[in-house]
């Protein structure tokens, strides 16, 4: 039942952006030197310890485990000795009692080939998905057979695995990217697709994915057609993006001055053009370099970005958030 | 005979029957589905637009045929056994979707059915596309569970299969997921662009409506074309003849209810006035009107009544109180919360010495 790993491009044409750069050797691995180093190490014969890495997303880790892997196994038994699985495939409390510990189980065939690993590897994608019962249940597949097998945990969020199944890993962070990083490899990529981009226009890019790389990549690509087309009206429209920045820097100059139905009127104004939690941070964020949120007030700012987002992520209107935070900013500044 | 809504639905991004407004984002699409498209995700407010633009966008893509739309029920079984059925509409070329109708089994639809979808890839590539769409729509109230279950699909059979979601609130949708999509933000028309769609409508019905009655319309529908142009069809139902230029538009009853309610809490603040509010939600509960609409409309009607100084106290609760709404199971405490707070707020202020 198991489905090739990654789909041979064949047609290079009508891969997405994200899969075609995605780095094929732990070399094109961007600016995670730790990780990288002690896979490395790995690679020329070194012990490898279970690993678990965690970090936002668009920081490379599902990447990072793929080519490793890659690099480790030839081709042909690479199916032999990897099993991926992530959130798609059903992943219960069964899977890892059947599939798991089964595969975990199995001696490895002779290999025809001395230098490669004597190893067999589990990678399992976004684990913080998977249920606390069947976490429990790795517990000592993990420490059973960990002579043939290794396992190499992925995940956003490492507070959501269970403290034991942490401890029998060795943590990596991935970091986010820095802007230098991620403007050299947007440039890469827009050399690469003959898309002639300013350093502004990267960085513009590039902010508005805030440190997450895929999206950045995503977002160039869909910018490409208008790029390529060379009309500079259009060009600047699109890279300016949503409205969401204008709407912000209104509220932003509007804040000081504004009494109570202007408000409302201009809460009302914003839910229409339709932003998510992004803008209740985006606007929180521009209101700190603007200093209108400084020292003094910070604190029950802050706090009540927190709370409104809390709200938002449970399913709560925007609305109602966004004005109780207009006007309880309002209060405190005036 | 189609609604107006469904007959003046615009078929193609560009052009005679393109979409009226948010030209230069139909121009992007048309970009986007030239080249290699990515995966979209859509967000706006209903009656913007959304699914008008998904489906003028299927059209850019597979020409014609993407019309012949057939309905299937899907079945599947659950983890535990389960025998399920999904509602689906499928082209050749595409397949659209609600997992969440299937409530908490929707993982089991990402799982099963939409990674099934994606595997297959599409035969005779060469004359027609090579990848096919899966249209998902509400992916906000996807659970977190299905949500994960897209992440890999997505980039594992992107060649394959292209996913695009509909939503109305983005925060809804996790991260990861979001940085794997082209983000389409569809905001709801303006009141002009409203205004130019219904005139559009009615020159083409020959419907003479008064130019003050259409603005009436515009103001009501809050930026939702669809109730806009319900509303006007509604009104030519209703008056064969023609439209005199007095003519009210009808409010629901339940809003006029409401606008009662509202009266009474701000008329007198007392234990006695509670009691009577609470039957009065009790009865709109009962009547099946969805507590966090009261809750918005509540707030909606109280809000300019109350004294400037007070309101940021009142939304403050009213947050509060919309969130444990939302949490919670019975609605009509969380409501009577609600007044009694606002209440309490209301007094205090009115008996404070000037």
């Amino acid at each position: 039942m198991e489905e090739p790993m990654e789909v041979d491009n064949k047609r290079p044409k009508v891969l997405t952006w994200t899969e075609k750069y995605r780095p094929k050797t732990l070399d094109d691995i961007a600016y995670q030197d730790e990780v990288v180093t002690m896979l490395k190490g790995a690679l020329q014969g070194r012990d490898l310890p279970h690993l678990l890495f965690y970090g936002p997303p668009g920081t490379g880790k599902t990447s990072a485990a793929l080519a490793f892997c890659r690099q480790l196994f030839p081709k042909n038994i690479f199916h032999d000795r990897v099993l991926d699985l992530n959130a798609s495939d059903e992943r219960g409390i069964a899977v890892v009692r059947q599939k798991i510990q089964s595969f975990s189980k199995s001696s490895l065939g002779h290999s025809h080939r001395e230098d490669v690993l004597k190893l067999k590897i589990i990678i399992l994608d976004e684990v913080d998905a998977m249920t606390r019962e069947a976490q429990a249940a790795m517990r000592r597949v993990i420490e059973d057979f960990s002579k043939t097998t290794r396992f190499i945990l992925i995940c956003n969020y490492v507070s959501r695995l269970i403290p034991p199944v942490v401890s029998r890993c060795a943590k990596f962070r991935f970091k986010s990217l820095p802007a230098e990083i991620q403007v050299q490899r947007l440039r890469t990529i827009c050399d690469a697709e003959g898309t002639p981009m300013s350093d502004d226009e990267l960085k513009q890019v590039m902010e508005y994915s805030e440190g997450d790389l895929r999206r950045a990549v995503c977002t160039l690509q869909s910018l490409a057609p208008i790029l390529k087309s060379g009309d500079d009206n259009a060009r600047n429209c699109y890279l300016r993006g949503s409205s969401d920045s204008l709407l912000i820097s209104n509220v932003c100059k509007s804040i000081l001055t504004a009494d109570v139905p202007q408000i409302i009127a201009l809460t009302k104004d914003i839910t229409k053009s339709c932003t998510g939690v992004a803008f209740i941070r985006r606007c929180f964020q521009q209101l700190m370099d603007e200093d209108v949120i400084n020292d003094e007030n910070i604190g029950v700012m802050g706090k009540l970005v927190a709370t409104c987002e809390k709200r938002i992520l449970d399913g709560c209107d925007l609305e109602n958030n966004l004005l109780d935070f207009l006007l309880t900013l309002r209060e405190t500044i005036q | 005979m189609a609604l107006w809504v469904d007959k003046y639905r615009p078929k193609d991004l560009l052009g005679k029957d393109g979409v009226d407004y948010h030209i230069e984002q139909a121009n992007h699409l048309k970009f986007l589905s030239a080249d290699c498209m990515p995966h979209l995700l859509f967000c706006g407010p209903s009656g913007a637009g959304k699914k008008t633009r998904i489906k003028c966008l299927l059209r850019e893509l597979y020409g014609v045929g993407v019309e012949k739309t057939q309905l299937i029920m899907k079945s599947f079984t659950s983890p535990s056994n389960k025998k399920l059925e999904i509602q689906t509409v499928s082209s050749n070329y595409h397949i659209e979707m609600t997992p969440s109708d299937v409530g908490i089994y929707d993982r089991v639809v990402v799982q099963d059915l939409v990674k099934e979808m994606a595997q297959t890839s599409q035969i005779e590539s060469t004359s027609q596309r090579s990848f096919k769409v899966v249209v998902l729509c509400e992916a906000d109230s996807l659970t977190r569970d299905a949500q994960h279950g897209l992440r890999r699909t997505m980039e594992k059979y992107a060649n394959n299969c292209k996913i695009v979601l509909s939503c109305e609130s983005l925060s809804r949708i996790i991260e990861p997921l979001q940085s794997r999509c082209i983000i389409i933000n569809v905001p709801a028309p303006t009141d002009e662009d409203v205004t130019k769609v219904l005139r559009k409508v009615i020159e083409r019905e020959s419907f003479l409506l008064p130019e003050n009655v259409l603005q009436k319309i515009v103001e009501k529908s809050e930026g939702n074309l669809r109730r806009a142009i319900l509303m006007t069809e509604a009104l030519r139902m209703e008056n064969e003849s023609g439209v005199a230029e007095s003519v009210v538009i009808p409010v629901p009853e339940w809003e006029i209810y409401i606008q009662e309610t509202a009266r009474l809490i701000l008329q007198k603040q007392s234990s006695d006035m509670l009691l009577k509010v609470r039957e009065r939600l009790y009865e709109l509960l009962s009547r099946c009107i969805p507590p966090t609409v009261i809750f918005k409309k509540l707030l909606e009607h109280l809000l300019p009544k109350c004294p400037p100084q007070i309101a940021r106290e009142v939304v403050s609760e009213a947050a509060k109180f919309e969130h444990r709404l939302v949490l919670g199971q019975k609605a009509i405490f969380h409501l009577e919360g609600f007044v009694a707070a606002f209440m309490d707020i209301y007094l205090t202020n009115a008996s404070k010495p000037k």
